[in-house]
């Protein structure tokens, strides 16, 4: 990390005469801060000494010159500096370098050079600003490690661990990246700031310090860290609430799926697959005995998805599985439909309206009754005595269920054969598009799937991922559920 | 997916869709289609003949739309939906909800009938 300069005896000359000289004229205004502080206006000797500072300065720069290795065009010329209001100059007013900035900071001071530390730290202070020193980099590190700072002035050159190495550890430092860095450089150290800015340095500072020049660009400095700490604090509100809504939602979805009733085994053979295609989904199911005779299966599934949709199915969902509904037979499909379209009309649920295939077998008849609510119609798998499989569609004309108010809904029964097996599921299982943008077709593409693979034991895991192998995309467009009961022969 | 609205006399406007009626096409139609709906209270003659899918929220447009006409006693007509949209439509047990007509005399009679 040594600059190429530091080799040429004559800079390390010029780099060790200034020193001392910015020491006299960083001194020499502090001076006269205090005295123009005291009311004493007229400090002529004091900008004498400055003057001759300066002059100084300007001697080194033009003199002190290898003729084959001129100063570097772009250095700063040390005239303009000079000739920079005198903050010290008698006025009624105080310059700007003077006051109390708006915004102020805890900076701290990099500095090998003790006289420069408290040079700068005293003017910081003065505008303001709380500080702390360090003298090489290694204690600077030490000090960012310990506690918060909001922003840095890093000398280039200081022994063993120069400003170049401490500015690369800070932005290494996941912590410690997001706080400015302004170096402090000598006026032919140009190379040096340029590598700094281009590993991430806010700005630089010419030594001697131009007390304007300072003010305007720690301001600037600081007012960017606020900005970018109130970005990450916005980005960290966001991220917290994020977190919170999908636990949130998670815990939602626990729920709806701790209500879906687990597989069964006897007297009938139940399974199923159940997809949300969000977090929360607007597909609910489920089986229980309405008396010792009567077997209930319903499936229904809210027009969209989300919470809203996952909190009506669920309302809706305990009302059948509780069969809480006044003067209503659960053994009768049509008329648990008219009172679920009665309870839950569309204008009192957040203009949410619902489809259902509610089912009800009778083991002393072995007929099922069932009624629909604009649902896809559940399937009946029978085997013609010639063993190929027949699908009868369940179908019974009643409309969604929340939209029309005061109508009746009907039921349809059938006898169920030995050996039968029911399909109840939602559209998601069938409104899917194909990879050439096509729907695929209820009657050739999933009802010809159906015939195909019926029998198949997880026929519900089967027909989720026959459908996921035709959607383009990762995610479903709609929640995906679908069950199969299977008959028992004789009971 | 299309919406073009046809035309209106006083008793009648006719709206024509055009397309499919799938999940990412309905949004885009949803508002214009409505609005419309909503200026021309009465009877709303919704044009299918060019409509090739209507999925669980297509269906839900078209409830949206009989809602925005049930209470001033407006009437909502599906004409002539393909054999497929007509069987999605039945299906969804929608013909208690709105009527659907093949020809423009079948129109003529269910506007007559108010």
């Amino acid at each position: 990390m040594n600059d190429t300069q530091e080799k040429s005896p004559l800079a390390t000359l010029r780099h060790d005469l200034r020193t001392p000289i910015n020491h006299i004229l960083g001194y020499s205004e502090l001076l006269g801060e205090d005295l123009a502080d005291q009311g004493i206006k007229d400090l002529a000797d004091l900008e004498k000494i400055q003057s001759a500072a300066r002059q100084l300065l300007g001697l080194i720069d033009s003199r002190l010159n290898e003729s084959s290795a001129p100063t570097l065009p772009d250095v700063p010329k040390p005239g303009p500096i000079s000739s920079a209001p005198n903050p010290t100059a008698p006025s009624e007013t105080p310059s700007p370098a003077e006051t109390i900035s708006a915004l102020t900071g805890r900076i701290l001071v990099v500095d090998d050079h003790p006289e420069n530390r408290t040079v700068l730290a005293r003017r910081l202070e003065r505008q303001g600003h709380e500080t702390a020193e360090a003298e090489n980099g290694q204690e600077a590190l030490d000090l960012l490690a310990a506690s918060a700072f909001d922003l840095v002035l890093l000398d280039i050159l200081m022994p063993g661990m120069d400003g170049t190495a401490v500015l690369a550890h800070i932005k290494a430092n996941p912590r410690l990246r997001h706080i400015p860095v302004i170096m402090i450089s000598a006026l032919d150290e140009t190379e040096s700031v340029v590598r700094c800015i281009e590993m991430g340095a806010e700005d630089f500072l010419p030594k001697p310090f131009n007390p304007i020049l300072l003010r305007a660009r720690i301001g600037a400095s600081l007012e960017k860290k606020s900005f970018r700490d109130q970005e990450q604090n916005y980005l960290h509100r966001i991220e917290k609430t994020q977190k919170r809504l999908e636990d949130e939602l998670n815990e939602a979805a626990r729920y709806i799926t701790s209500i879906l009733p687990p597989p069964m085994e006897e007297p009938f053979r139940i399974a199923w697959a159940y997809a949300p295609c969000t977090e929360l989904g607007g597909d609910s199911f489920g089986y229980h005995w309405i008396d010792d005779t009567h077997f209930a299966i319903y499936l229904l599934d809210v027009c969209g998805h989300g919470v809203g949709a996952a909190l009506l199915s669920v309302a809706a969902i305990n009302v059948l599985r509780s069969s809480s509904l006044q003067q209503i037979d659960f053994r009768d499909p049509g008329q648990v439909l008219t009172g679920l379209n009665a309870t839950f009309q569309m204008e009192q649920h957040n203009n949410m309206y619902f489809t259902i295939w509610y089912g009800v077998f009778e083991t002393t008849t072995r007929t099922l009754r069932h009624s629909s609510g604009g649902h896809p119609p559940a399937l009946l798998l029978t085997n013609s005595p010639d063993g190929t499989p027949t699908l009868n569609q369940l179908r019974c004309p009643g409309t969604l269920i929340g939209v029309m108010p005061d109508i009746t809904y009907h039921s349809e029964s059938l006898p169920v054969p030995a050996d039968a097996r029911l399909f109840v599921y939602c559209d998601g299982a069938y409104e899917i598009k194909g990879p050439a943008g096509q729907m695929i077709d209820f009657d050739i593409d999933f009802l010809g799937f159906l015939e195909k693979n019926g029998r198949s034991p997880s026929l519900p895991d089967d027909v989720l991922a026959w459908i996921r192998s035709l959607h383009d995309g990762p995610v479903l467009d709609d929640d995906y559920s679908f069950v199969t009961l299977d008959f028992p022969a004789n009971r | 997916m299309n919406f073009r609205h046809v035309n209106s006399s006083p008793d009648r406007t006719t709206l024509a869709l055009e397309g499919s009626l799938d999940f990412t096409q309905v949004e885009e139609i949803k508002a214009p289609f409505l609005a419309a709906v909503a200026a021309h209270p009465g009877t709303v003659v919704v044009d299918l003949s060019l409509v090739t899918f209507v999925a669980s929220l297509g269906m839900r447009l078209f409830i949206d739309a009989y809602k925005l006409l049930a209470p001033s006693g407006g009437k909502l007509i599906m004409f002539q939906p393909s054999p497929t949209v007509r069987k999605i439509l039945l299906h969804a047990g929608m013909e208690s909800v709105f009527s659907i007509a093949e020809t423009e005399e079948d129109v003529a009679i269910l506007t007559a009938g108010e």
